[in-house]
């Protein structure tokens, strides 16, 4: 029996159950779970956007992805195959059609190298170099091909990251890991980036999981979206769902927190600021972890940590114990 | 010139340690192609003569030989060999250190525990050792030195390592599957050698003694080849009639102690980014 896949459905990156834990040293929690049983789903083309606050544990996640750290438990999968059960060849071919982008594009490249060289080294790896290439890679981020002798200290950040951009294409991936791409980036800047991330994902079909700490960034180029709080999934569903119908009061809050650009909407919103910081990821509180800071927290919300489950609709989940009690007290959804 | 220009942010006292070290250099590399030059021919007929005294510019010693052109042999020979043996410390050092910073862990642990191991071994003793059972020569000599003072390169390339394991424009190429020998060679070494610089320099001062209080026991160079330990040695036989067949060789010593420490100095602050970045505004 074939199974049949429609190519646009094909997931090409599954995360299973996916956890972390760093071990920590001196007095106190002996471990810190950054990441706590998250699982996703990119279909091939389709830019998931993975948005929750700064410690939260979005980088963690993307460096256990990409096997610098070593998950605790969970898997990882690249075009339907669990990469920890591939022989080391296999594995590092499907490795590279996951890239990466890095969030710092100060450090994200080697000081000493050349532009040339930055892109080139992807290439000589696999024993793929041509300068040709180099060039045209060069040239699809929209940098000319003079500026290769230089150094990553005459660039810009935004030329910086897009040579980063023109490493990571390099090896003709089908999913790009951005995070934070354009955070460390001047606003003005972040537009240009972010369209050509949108132009280059048209030209080679490319599927993006975009990650960020704010849901505006996310907003214009996400099919869906994901939100994090403390190593954890709390909700999940096409971008109109998250932003027209939001369920869990930490993405309702999240919401409420993002500029709104239009004036007259603004006057319409009540602002839902978040009762105190992000808990520290060591000292996880009982049950949800969402509940120190929750306006409709109870009894239950201390006792039981709430489980990713199905709203109405099959693409949205969320997991909060009073999704109703969320829905009418905590700041109403933009419109 | 952009040598010439580095050297402007050099101070006096760190000039006059480059100084010191051409001098001494520049002397053992060409006094050797001068006509007068002659480091084994004995005449007993002149022995212990004082520095001045005719076609002996520094003097003969106690067989009769040219001071100058002993000097200069000894020269060679001792700053070769010390170079020798800093370049095969700094391969070891590197190559240790570097593995043990980038790798962490459990490699780390093994590592830095040899690196104890050889800080705890009497260099000393280990060659008198080796010299009893296999009698005294060079290669004794360098061997057991090459392999007992990379302990400070070791340090340094993991310091550097361990800093760079862990950034990002080490873990891209990771990332897109290089292996670690190529981050290694690519991304960390480069960084590690500057750093090591510094520490080569101020080894060899410790280096060029070591040398010559082996060549002083007899268990380093071997007559009738001269080196500034052996013939500080000889000299001292002849403190009272001719006291400047040991400050000679000890003067140089001293320059080019000295004088490498002086540098390694200027390096420090180099390496460090102290004053030596101060650009005139336009
Ligand atoms: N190497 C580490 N050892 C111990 N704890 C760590 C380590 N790296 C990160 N953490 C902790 O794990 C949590 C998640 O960090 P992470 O960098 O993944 O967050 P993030 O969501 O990427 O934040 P940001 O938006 O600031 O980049 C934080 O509490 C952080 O302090
Ligand atoms: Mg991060």
């Amino acid at each position: 029996m074939t199974v049949v896949t429609n190519a646009a459905e094909e997931v090409v990156l599954r995360v299973n159950e996916l956890s972390l834990e760093y071990r920590l040293r001196g007095a106190g929690p002996k471990t810190l779970r950054a990441v706590d049983g998250v699982s996703l789903e990119l279909r091939r083309g389709e830019t998931l956007g993975l948005v929750g606050e700064s410690g939260c544990g979005k980088s963690s996640l993307v460096r256990t992805i990409f096997d610098i750290n070593v998950p605790s438990s969970g898997s990882v999968e690249v075009f339907g195959q669990r990469l920890a059960e591939l022989r080391p060849k296999d594995r590092r071919q499907l490795r590279n059609r996951v890239q990466m982008i890095f969030q710092d594009p100060y450090s994200a490249l080697d000081p000493r190298l050349s532009a040339h060289e930055i892109v080139a080294e992807p290439l000589r790896i696999a024993r793929r170099y041509s300068k040709d290439r180099v060039v045209e890679l060069l040239e699809s981020v929209g940098l000319s091909a003079e500026v290769m002798d230089r150094r990553p200290a005459a660039f810009s950040g935004g030329q910086r990251q897009r040579l980063g951009i023109a490493r990571a294409l390099a090896l003709d991936p089908d999913v790009l890991v951005l995070d934070e791409p354009v955070s460390a980036l001047d606003v003005s800047v972040q537009a240009q980036v972010i369209n050509l991330l949108k132009d280059l994902q048209q030209r080679l079909g490319l599927a993006y999981l975009f990650i960020a700490h704010d849901l505006s960034v996310v907003r214009h180029i996400s099919d869906r979206v994901a939100v994090m709080h403390l190593g954890q999934i709390v909700e999940t569903g096409t971008a109109e769902e998250i932003f027209a119908n939001p369920v869990h009061p930490y993405t309702r809050s999240l919401l409420s927190a993002a500029p709104v650009p239009d004036p007259r909407a603004r006057s319409s919103r009540r602002r839902v600021v978040l009762a105190g910081e992000l808990p520290d990821a060591a000292r996880r509180p009982s049950g949800c972890s969402f509940r120190t800071r929750c306006p409709i927290a109870q009894e239950q919300c201390s006792q039981q940590d709430p489980t990713l489950v199905s709203t109405g609709s099959p693409t949205h989940q969320h997991a909060c114990h009073f999704p109703e009690d969320s829905q009418r007290s905590v700041a109403p959804a933009m419109t | 010139m952009k040598f010439i220009s580095a050297l402007k942010r050099w101070r006096p006292l760190q000039l006059s340690g480059l100084l010191m070290v051409l001098l001494v250099v520049g002397f053992s590399l060409l006094y050797p192609l001068s006509p007068g030059y002659d480091p084994y021919t004995q005449n007993l007929s002149s022995i212990l003569q004082s520095p001045g005294s005719s076609g002996h510019w520094l003097g003969t010693d106690s067989l009769g030989r040219d001071v100058a052109s002993r000097l200069a042999l000894g020269g060679r020979t001792t700053l070769s060999i010390a170079l020798a043996v800093i370049l095969a410390n700094m391969v070891i050092g590197i190559i240790i250190g570097m593995v043990a910073g980038y790798f962490g862990g459990r490699t780390d642990n093994v590592l830095m525990g040899l690196t104890d191991v050889q800080l705890a071994l009497p260099v000393m003793l280990v060659l008198i050792a080796f010299s009893a059972v296999y009698g005294p020569s060079v290669t004794l000599m360098i061997v057991v030195l090459s392999v007992t003072y990379w302990v400070g390169y070791a340090r340094v390339a993991r310091s550097v390592a361990l800093s760079l394991a862990g950034r990002d424009f080490v873990l891209a190429p990771k990332i897109q599957g290089a292996g670690p020998l190529w981050i290694m060679r690519r991304h960390i070494a480069p960084n590690v050698f500057t750093q090591v610089l510094i520490v080569a320099t101020t080894d060899l001062g410790a280096i060029i003694i070591l040398i010559a209080s082996f060549d002083f026991l007899g268990l380093g160079i071997q007559a009738p080849t001269p080196s500034w330990g052996s013939m500080i040695s000889d000299g001292q036989g002849y403190l009272r009639q001719q006291p400047a067949l040991v400050m000679i060789p000890g003067v140089a010593m001293f320059l080019i102690i000295a004088g490498t420490n002086l540098i390694s100095q200027r390096f420090t602050e180099e390496g460090a980014g102290a004053p030596a970045r101060r650009k005139v505004a336009a």
